[in-house]
């Protein structure tokens, strides 16, 4: 099998948007830093009144992983199969691509964090340096020790990541099988749906109990219900490999479009 | 013997088929056309053996192993297709550089120098060549590949005649030195004709002539001549076809020449183009 030059190749694809990615993450993290030195504003957080506060950038990673899994797909299945690589050998090859970019992001998003807390700490500013663990999970992680919470914290961006990353690698592979008239349909009649037509229905209908029933659903796959982030964790293990099912089931019958 | 089988292969699109029963093999070491008018299934064909699509029966198996989905095969195969499936910011040297990686025996050394020789500039990015360059350049790793099997689908598409020419020469030279399976797929059946060495003629997805061209123009012969003389010379013999011009005419004949030819008719060998376009019009 081919998967380690598959592996590779996807690696190096996504090498150049993650250097620009932290570069700017890293310049606007040291930018809002130094006007932390430099002002100070009182603000209302969910932790009480404090001068500022950075709560990560474990969402914007997320969102760029999911991008990232948009573009993923198209151009590597055409080199892929160009230079006789399987379809088996590209995703399997995509999967591991997943695992160690959403790992190694991971790494550094907390590594960032801590950097950030020790130079808020040597400013000695009452600023709130909150990953998205500690976000979610306000009221468990003041109890934690600081080994504990990194743990934690790393495990939770981790699988957010994998989360990200395959749900729209998905999407992407959605797409590509889809005929013109399949991708208006989903492109446009999905957000209509759940946005305009389906909070309609559940309130006339149902006076919105379906729309209660998800949050409360919400709530406890994601385990902010029960503070027990180990059910996010396994949540999102979950649909990440449904997602990666689904994904392989649409790209082994996947056709090059002449 | 090594080659690529292709067995009982059928493809539909729609109603449409593209592909019907189609059985063929491809030995190693030769030189094949394959030979086809727009939309006989020749582009279809090269898609199902490198696995870039699906046939919806049959089988393509490369030294007796089935190649879909099958690395190892398809590492023996490679297709340069019109469309270029490379991504179109990557610069060319850096395809080199990841087709080496692909195909361990690509010659990137070897590849520097026709690019040299074409004066195609290998610091460009895919995007921005012309027709004429992209053909060059995918010809250039299709000549530099070094795998036992090449397939190339209209592979002087926008190249002038010089750079053509220079294609056809560096083909045969790559051939007698490092001789492999090559496959060209063409409309320009006179400039290939004194290439290859077997012919592959493909009509509305079926095989319609396979065997060497010297023994498929051997077949045969052309008359010419004044349009009456050549009429009852060709009465009741087998005949392709015919050309008109004025008061003059062209017969192409299927059988052997008789020894007693009438006087005032010109008799010649078969032309490929002609003999493709007669098997091929009807």
């Amino acid at each position: 099998m081919n998967i380690k030059n598959s592996y590779r190749y996807q690696i190096m694809d996504h090498k150049k948007s993650i250097m620009i990615y932290y570069i700017i993450i890293y310049c606007v993290t040291i930018l809002m830093l130094l006007g932390f030195s430099l002002f100070t504003m009182k603000i209302g957080t969910s932790s009480g009144v404090t001068e500022s506060q950075f709560t990560g950038v474990g969402s914007a990673t997320a969102l760029f992983l999911f991008i990232s899994g948009l573009n993923s797909f198209k151009e590597n299945f055409g080199m892929m199969l160009q230079n006789g690589v399987s379809r088996k050998s590209l995703f399997l090859g995509r999967a591991y691509v997943i695992a160690t970019l959403s790992f190694v992001m991971a790494v550094l998003d907390n590594i960032l964090l801590l950097i950030t807390k020790s130079i808020a700490g040597f400013l000695n500013r009452d600023v709130d340096c909150l990953s998205q663990f500690e976000s979610v999970f306000l009221e468990k992680s003041q109890g934690m020790n600081s080994v504990l919470l990194g743990m934690e914290s790393f495990l939770y961006d981790l699988f957010i990541y994998v989360f990200a990353f395959t749900l729209g690698y998905l999407v992407t592979l959605m797409f590509y099988r889809l005929n013109k008239q399949g991708k208006i349909l989903v492109g446009a009649g999905v957000p209509i749906f759940f946005i305009v037509i389906f909070p309609i229905l559940d309130y006339i209908l149902f006076k919105s109990r379906i729309t209660l029933f998800i949050y409360k659903a919400y709530g406890f796959l994601m385990g902010t219900r029960t503070q027990q982030p180990f059910i996010a964790f396994i949540t999102f293990c979950v649909f990440s490999a449904v997602f990666m099912g689904i994904s392989w089931l649409l790209m082994r019958k996947a056709v090059v479009k002449q | 013997m090594n080659c690529i089988e292709i067995k009982n292969i059928t493809k539909n699109f729609g109603k449409t088929c593209a592909v019907d029963n189609v059985n063929i093999k491809f030995d190693e070491n030769k030189i094949y056309g394959l030979l086809g008018r727009n939309g006989a299934g020749k582009s279809t064909l090269l898609n199902i053996i490198t696995n870039r699509i699906f046939a919806d029966s049959g089988e393509v198996l490369v030294d007796g192993a089935i190649a879909r989905e099958n690395d190892e095969a398809l590492q023996k195969i490679y297709l340069m297709s019109e469309k270029t499936y490379y991504p179109e910011t990557m610069k060319v040297k850096d395809v080199f550089k990841w087709t080496k990686t692909f195909y361990p025996n690509f010659d990137v050394e070897y590849a520097q120098k026709l690019a040299e020789k074409f004066e195609l500039n290998t610091n460009k990015a895919i995007k921005s060549l012309s027709t004429g360059f992209s053909s060059i350049f995918k010809l250039i790793v299709a000549l530099s590949v070094n795998t036992p099997y090449v397939f190339l689908d209209e592979p002087v598409l926008g190249l002038d005649a010089n750079n053509r020419d220079l294609f056809y020469r560096l083909l045969i030279e790559k051939y007698s030195e490092n001789p492999s399976c090559f496959v060209i797929s063409t409309h320009l059946i006179e400039e290939v004709s004194n290439v290859i060495e077997d012919v592959v003629i493909i009509k509305n997805g079926r095989i319609i002539k396979n065997e060497s061209c010297e023994s498929l123009l051997s077949k045969g012969y052309t008359v010419s001549g004044n349009a009456a003389l050549v009429d009852s010379f060709i009465a009741g013999k087998n005949i392709l076809g015919t050309d008109s011009l004025g008061g003059l005419k062209s017969a192409y004949i299927i059988g052997t020449m008789q020894s007693d030819m009438p006087q005032g008719l010109e008799i010649s060998k078969l032309d490929l183009q002609k003999l493709f376009i007669q098997l091929t019009n009807s």
